[in-house]
């Protein structure tokens, strides 16, 4: 018999897994050869003392705290997730005040608490009915996070036990919502990514979660859910993101209280959570715009704020063709400019960008890939261009496919551009003219363009 | 059958499948008061193994209360047709397996094989044999002494090794073989 298998009936036979065959086969080996006899001997007295050495008794408070630990969790008292949802916090915030006084770091922890929470997170208010009780901090929790190292230490002394038994912390974790949060391993992985802690960092951004608009805002339990969205997870974590949130302008706006009504209503916020949409708002280009301080005083102004909530309007920016419009930097750089914005607030516009036509319009494949058009683009920061788009006739007439096409023609954007073209443009004669392919077709020759932008030939036609 | 089969305390008969599935059943439908059927069946033997690979009550009985907490939690998770024991060992065991391995980083191993695992206390009321032992497994690679404590303190079959490990059973019986004959030589 083979070395390796004598040992392995041995081992077996001690383990008492041999068939009697096995066990008779190995017992005539053993007779045979001392050096394998010892080591069976030697192997089963092991067992042997390994089975007598004495079971020991759990301590008798054991099982009483196990339950009490059970019960509270079920009452939604007491939850060890929370526990470790904080000393995460607590390890973001050392992060961010490293080198600063105990003190301010846990200052910072508890601002920080209430920003990281109220931000990825969850609303339902707590309720305070629940908070009632003491968070027992039983010895069992220290095992339960294992990345915890050196700053242990700082959770471990009495500022940490002061925070743990403070009523805001009881209230925090007494609540459903930061108990769910507290399981979410992506919004956990969120506290963890070095970018975010970057954001709170930022003492603007802090001071904004503070605002009580905004706390308001993070109360709203469907922009909660947005922020829990797999798709915003990733926008948030993007450096690009994350610079505009701590953009000055954008923080302004984030304050704001009609912003921040938009931003709680529904649709606005499905539109957030759409792929599309996010991956346009992690672009560098439509990032740069909306950190545009003009560009954000639109986005202030409450006419706007309330197109932002029509649902015809955000269906519009979940279009894909839309959304790749946006991304593009010459439109984008048309969108910050400075007549753009002011168009943008004027309330026929806005008017005009809830219209159905209009909507429909930019839906179009054609008047998107005009949109991206540089010369197109170009035209559009025209103030007299923006003056005839205001025009409820223009409007319908956008949707013209013939229009279209000529609107994409350098000569027509050249043409465009005139005043005189423009004030013609909004003559109803006009506009039913230009639906006309024969007029189309005349328009885009490039011929008729100089006398067009002659005025005394624009008079007499 | 299997060593654990064959016990009185047997966790694995079919009768005792049915009923932890009921209790985790009810479990999950909010009594709270059904785990305790649970605890009081498995702190025990979970408590005894946790205990051989930590050497230290106070350590064990919290990690034993860790695993039982994180099991209520993640009842959703566990899946009835497999078997409670198995499942609530394996919480324990990666419990206290992480936990030898963080104490070993910071206190380094040959400090720890020396005297700061066991508390004054403990080692006082043990016996000699005992003691040789314990070190003599402590010596050896956590996740070998780990499958010496779940055959020989847990009295565990190879399969049910295997289950709670997450490795092969032929895994368990070649670790659990050479570990046994490094502890034999320790002892000698």
């Amino acid at each position: 018999m083979k070395k390796e298998k004598l040992v392995e009936l041995i081992h077996k036979e001690i383990d008492g897994t041999n068939s009697k065959a096995e066990s008779r086969k190995l017992f005539t080996v053993l007779e045979n050869d001392p050096e394998a006899e010892k080591l069976y001997r030697d192997l089963l007295s092991l067992a042997n003392e390994m089975k007598q050495m004495p079971r020991v008794d759990p301590p008798s408070y054991l099982f009483s705290h196990i339950m009490n630990q059970v019960r509270a969790q079920q009452a939604g008292i007491h939850n060890h997730h929370s526990i470790n949802l904080f000393k995460e916090v607590l390890m973001v915030t050392n992060k961010i005040f490293t080198g600063k006084k105990v003190a301010v770091l846990l200052g910072g922890a508890v601002v920080a608490v209430l920003a990281i929470v109220y931000f990825t997170a969850i609303y339902p208010p707590a309720d305070t009915q629940d908070a009632v009780g003491t968070i027992g901090i039983e010895r069992a929790e220290r095992y339960r996070a294992e990345q915890m190292t050196t700053e242990e230490v700082i959770l471990e002394n009495e500022h940490y036990q002061q925070i743990l038994q403070s009523d805001a912390f009881q209230k925090l974790a007494g609540s459903d919502w930061f108990r769910d949060l507290a399981r979410d391993d992506r919004a956990l992985a969120v506290f963890r990514d070095e970018h975010v802690v970057a954001i709170f960092r930022d003492e603007n951004l802090l001071s904004a979660f503070r605002d009580d608009n905004m706390l308001a805002a993070m109360r709203d339990e469907n922009l909660v859910n947005a922020f829990r969205d797999d798709n915003m997870i990733a926008a948030m974590r993007d450096q690009n993101m994350i610079a505009a949130m701590r953009d000055n302008n954008v923080i302004a706006a984030f304050r704001d209280d009609k912003m921040l009504a938009a931003f709680r209503d529904n649709n606005l916020i499905a539109a957030l959570r759409d792929e599309n949409i996010v991956s346009a708002l992690r672009d560098e280009n439509l990032i740069a715009a909306l950190r545009d301080e003009t560009m954000v005083q639109a986005l202030r102004d409450e006419n706007l704020a309330s197109v932002m909530r029509d649902d015809k309007f955000v269906s519009v920016f979940r279009d894909e063709n839309l959304v790749n419009a946006l991304r593009d930097e010459h439109l984008v750089a048309a969108l910050r400019d400075d007549a753009v914005v002011a168009a943008f607030r004027d309330p026929n516009v806005l008017a005009a960008m809830r219209d159905n036509n209009l909507v429909s319009a930019l839906r179009d494949e054609n008047i998107v890939a005009a949109l991206r058009d540089q010369t197109l683009v170009s035209a559009l920061r025209d103030n007299a261009i923006l003056a005839a788009f205001r025009d409820d006739n223009i409007v319908a007439a956008m949707r013209d496919q013939n229009l279209l096409a000529a609107l994409r023609d350098d000569n027509v954007i050249a043409a465009l551009r005139d005043e005189n073209i423009v004030a013609a443009f909004r003559d109803q004669n006009m506009l039913s003219l230009y639906r006309d392919n024969n007029f189309v077709s005349f328009m885009r020759d490039a011929n008729i363009f100089q006398v067009a932008r002659d005025q005394m030939h624009l008079q007499q036609f | 059958m299997s060593t654990h089969e064959k016990c009185d305390t047997s966790l694995a008969d079919n009768q005792h499948e049915a009923t932890d599935a009921e209790i985790i059943l009810r479990c999950r439908k909010g009594d709270a008061e059904a785990y305790g059927t649970i605890v009081l069946k498995y702190q025990k033997p979970i408590y005894n193994i946790v205990y051989r690979m930590v050497l230290d009550t106070d350590d064990a009985a919290d990690i034993t209360q860790s695993a039982f907490i994180k099991a209520y939690e993640k009842l959703d998770r566990y899946k009835t047709e497999y078997p409670f024991y198995s499942w609530i060992h394996k919480i324990a065991v990666n419990e206290a397996l992480n936990f030898v391995k963080q104490r070993q980083r910071l206190v380094g191993l040959e400090d720890m094989h020396e005297s700061d695992y066991e508390d004054p206390e403990t080692e006082y009321t043990r016996n000699e044999l005992e003691h040789r032992i314990d070190r003599a497994i402590a010596k050896l690679a956590p996740e070998n002494g780990v499958i010496i404590i779940l055959r020989h303190f847990g009295e565990l079959s190879y399969r049910e090794i295997s289950e709670i490990l997450d490795i092969p059973e032929k895994t368990v019986k070649s670790r659990l073989f050479s570990a046994r004959q490094a502890l034999r030589s320790f002892l000698q």
